[in-house]
């Protein structure tokens, strides 16, 4: 995966994963599920130390641990496409008031409507920015 | 291992450190100097590994000395990766950046 295709965001629009894509329990291939589970355990480590914007995207492939669908697959590999084309972002913290310059732009999920059935998500840029006593907090190269 | 870590979380208490989580894990050390300021010591320490920021040399080299006294202690000085994430400090600056680079990279392999 070293030289596939990087892209910009973690998951594209509409991003509902269902079980429907699973395959049946019976015909589950048990190396399958140990590959996903360990690449969507790697995801979520990265989610929850610097790589926040991929939260979303992992924590609904991260739904189908138990018995992932080729869907899924595909969609946790687009998670790492992202990761391939932004492996040098990180966290910047740095002293003083924020800085309008080191506001980052990321990436909110809209819930258009609340019916399970037609739930739609759309991904909106969105200006993102932490500041605590002085400190501020940006995503940046 | 968990009777290790009840021996450091009592000696960090013995030294005057606060605990200020309720797990065990971070502890702050204020110390008033003759001269107003005041010093601080944070520490968060998860079994055999630990963070230490300090904002008065003096006192970091009295910790680790009074630490070095009853534990095996290794001092990696700045602090350049932690749980496999880089650490970048500019102090002059002001910054520190964090970043997974090359976890990445492991993940994508």
């Amino acid at each position: 995966m070293s030289d596939c295709t990087p892209v910009d965001t973690p998951c594209g629009t509409n991003l509902h994963l269902a079980d429907s894509n699973s395959p049946p329990l019976d015909k589950r291939d048990a190396e399958v599920v140990q590959n996903y589970q360990q690449l969507i355990r790697a995801c979520m480590y990265l989610t929850c130390f610097t790589r926040g914007v991929g939260s979303f995207a992992v924590n609904q492939c991260a739904r189908f641990m138990s018995n992932p669908g080729p869907t899924h697959i595909i969609a946790a590999k687009k998670n790492l496409h992202y990761l391939a084309g932004t492996r040098s972002l990180g966290i910047t913290y740095k002293r003083g008031a924020m800085d309008s310059s080191l506001l980052s732009v990321g990436w909110r999920q809209v819930l258009i409507s609340s019916q399970p059935a037609r739930m739609q998500i759309t991904l909106e840029p969105m200006i993102a920015g932490v500041s605590a006593d002085g400190l501020s907090c940006s995503l940046e190269q | 291992m968990a009777g290790i870590r009840c021996v450091v979380v009592k000696w960090m208490l013995d030294y005057g450190f606060v605990n200020v989580d309720n797990d065990g894990v971070s502890f702050v050390k204020n110390v008033n100097k003759n001269d107003g300021t005041q010093s601080k010591i944070l520490l968060s320490i998860y079994v055999d590994d630990g963070l230490l920021a300090c904002s008065d040399e003096a006192m970091y080299k009295e910790f680790i000395a009074a630490m070095s006294k009853d534990f095996d202690l290794s001092d990696s000085r700045e602090l350049k990766w932690f749980l496999g994430g880089k650490v970048e400090q500019d102090r002059k600056k002001g910054i520190v950046r964090l970043s997974q680079e090359q976890y990445c990279n492991d993940v994508i392999k």
